[in-house]
């Protein structure tokens, strides 16, 4: 597989859904990856446990929510408390069905750019759905603001998803890393890419993505989450992270193209680094409050991206 | 406001069993004790007195299955938002103990979504402190790492802790180089300023009348520049032993009865952002126990 240039015709094979199985772990091996990243930079930034501690932090932590007590709220809508709170994993785990790791995939589907959107914007209900469940007034005013950041990153990721399926003239995502031929669509669309990371870090509650978990209110839409629903939530925000650095790979990196490494290799690889970046990002920017990265969204963002779609239906038209 | 408005209210969450629009089916109920919120002789009424109206005492009411408390806890009730429509009033208090809170301080919030209202101050424990000139300085950068934890950086906002640490142990001047470097990191950040600019800003008259040190002039990211300046002169100062004037000589307390106008109309986030920008080194309880409601 030293071919550069993944074969144009029939690139990806379905496989068995068994190798679901395979996936989920890959997918679990980056949330546990990415926790530790983020442990190490955050030791690394507070002078506390040492680079080496904040490592092992996830474990820890994770040993500890897992032990800890179940708290729940006065007349909680348990349910959806529930789903909201385990959601985020599952729609995660949903997220990376359609990402060829290489030539395979899990379903090839032929609106796969569609089937991303549409579990990200479920990512909407279920952070929502957490803070709503507790019946606490700060768990609400996080959820609030979730959608508060909704409002502003959605439109502006949908149009930044439009653009490679536009070259691509195809929404299979299989398709769309074939289309890119020697040259990244990240490179000759960084509009579009960097309005993508944005929203990646937007629907994973992320980064300066974060007030609707902020510490102002006590934790908001998680607040009152705790033991393991915490740490079913927390993981699921990780895999959004790492679900979204993973479909960035065909859509704006090539696929699984690259010289000397197999295809799936390549897409691990460049998964991780995306996934690095993401997670690095976190620490370096201070948070996007709600109501002023709404202005953000509509009158940068969205004009900017639309305008990267206008460029590359014409780049595509003039092509043909 | 039109209270005729009532009616299209009943699908309001909760409010099924007392639509104040349609006194219907309400006959077993006491209505004396209702007359203060009958809503059809509303018309002209001051809406802040109606906010401040004791929902506590809806509990002794006679309500039956009506589903008024659920768990013990009374429903929201509504109330007039700033857009005329009608929203549910949360009663949500904050404090004594909070992260990025200053220590001690009870703030008793009506929220609208995430809106403060109304708020009314105290103080669980008045007693005053004195901060001698090692704690001062620390005790001002300690303030600046709430700020910028509450403005979601939180690596700058764990630079601050770090150095703030430094700054109490005795000695070498070992916080001063490293307080200059946080200074210029935070002032290099355009996100930051960005989030910040703009947020409450104060007039000279302003911080007069709330009782603020000149400095609390501006808006919130002039007052953390603000913050960083008096921090990178007080631990010189502390370091050259106050040979110097005090650069905390400005009185940093605050009494409570100002606290209320300040945050009265601001949400959540950013009143939070608001109390850590004044840089409180110490609270004083207030004269009177001030109720300010907003509009």
């Amino acid at each position: 597989m030293a071919d550069p240039m993944p074969m144009t015709d029939a690139p990806i094979t379905t496989v068995a859904p068994g190798w679901a199985i395979a996936a989920l772990a890959i997918l679990g091996v980056l949330v546990v990856a990415a926790a530790m990243l983020d442990g190490a930079l955050a030791a690394r930034a507070g002078g506390g446990p040492g680079t080496v501690g904040g490592l092992v932090r996830p474990f820890g932590e994770a040993a500890r929510l897992m032990r800890q007590r179940r708290r729940t709220t006065v007349e909680a809508d348990r349910l959806l408390w529930r789903i909201g709170g385990a959601g985020l994993l599952v729609t995660a785990a949903l997220m990376v069905t359609v990402v060829p790791l290489g030539e395979w995939t899990i379903f090839d589907l032929d609106v796969g750019v569609m089937w991303f959107n549409a579990m990200d914007v479920m990512v909407w209900a279920l952070v929502w759905l957490t803070g709503w469940g507790a019946n606490s007034a700060h768990s609400l005013v996080g959820g609030y603001r979730f959608l508060a950041h909704g409002l502003g990153y959605e439109l502006p990721l949908m149009f930044a998803l439009v653009a490679p399926a536009i070259v691509a003239e195809s929404l299979n995502v299989g398709a769309v890393a074939a289309a890119q031929e020697g040259l990244w669509f990240a490179v000759w669309m960084p509009v579009a890419f960097l309005v993508y990371l944005l929203g990646v870090a937007a629907f994973s509650v992320w980064g300066p993505f974060a007030p609707a978990i902020g510490t102002d209110v006590a934790g908001g839409a998680r607040a009152e989450l705790s033991g393991v629903d915490r740490l079913v939530f927390e993981a699921g925000r990780y895999a959004l992270l790492a679900a979204g650095a993973a479909f960035a790979v065909p859509m704006f990196l090539g696929g699984g193209a690259g010289p000397l490494l197999p295809g799936w290799a390549w897409v691990l690889v460049k998964t991780v680094a995306l996934l690095a970046v993401l997670v690095w990002l976190r620490r370096r920017l201070p948070a996007f409050r709600p109501d002023k990265f709404m202005e953000v969204g509509w009158m940068l963002l969205l004009p900017a991206v639309l305008l990267q779609d206008l460029v590359v239906a014409v780049v595509a038209v003039w092509r043909s | 406001m039109d209270h005729g408005g009532h009616e299209g209210h009943e699908g309001h969450e909760g409010h099924e069993g007392m639509d104040h629009g349609s006194h219907e089916g309400h006959e077993g109920m006491d209505h004396g004790a209702h007359e203060g919120m009958d809503h059809g002789a509303h018309e002209g009424m001051d809406h802040g007195a109606h906010e401040g109206m004791d929902h506590g005492a809806h509990e002794g009411m006679d309500h039956g299955d009506m589903e008024m408390s659920p768990g013990g806890i009374p429903l929201a009730e509504g109330g007039e938002d700033r857009d005329g429509l009608e929203m549910d009033v949360l009663q949500v208090r904050l404090g004594p103990v909070l992260p990025h809170w200053p220590a001690g301080l009870v703030l008793r919030c009506s929220l609208q979504g995430d809106v403060i209202v109304k708020a009314q101050a105290e103080l669980v424990d008045g007693r005053a402190r004195q901060d001698d000139e090692v704690v001062g300085p620390a005790r001002g950068i300690d303030n600046i790492a709430s700020l910028l934890a509450l403005a979601g950086w939180d690596d700058a906002a764990a630079e601050a802790r770090r150095i703030r640490d430094t700054a109490l142990e005795p000695g070498d001047g070992a916080a001063g180089s490293e307080v200059e470097r946080l200074r210029r990191r935070v002032r290099r950040s355009r996100t930051l300023r960005w989030s910040l600019r703009g947020v409450r800003r104060l007039s000279d008259e302003d911080a007069h009348a709330r009782g603020l040190p000149a400095d609390a002039v501006g808006d919130t990211y002039e007052r953390l520049m603000g913050m960083l300046d008096r921090a990178v002169a007080g631990v010189a100062a502390t370091a050259a032993r106050g040979t110097g004037t005090r650069p905390n000589d400005a009185d940093r307390t605050l009494s409570t009865d100002h606290l209320a106008h300040l945050l009265t109309g601001l949400d959540l986030a950013t009143a939070r952002l608001v109390l850590a920008s004044l840089d409180i080194h110490e609270l004083l309880a207030g004269q009177a126990e001030h109720e300010v409601s907003h509009g």
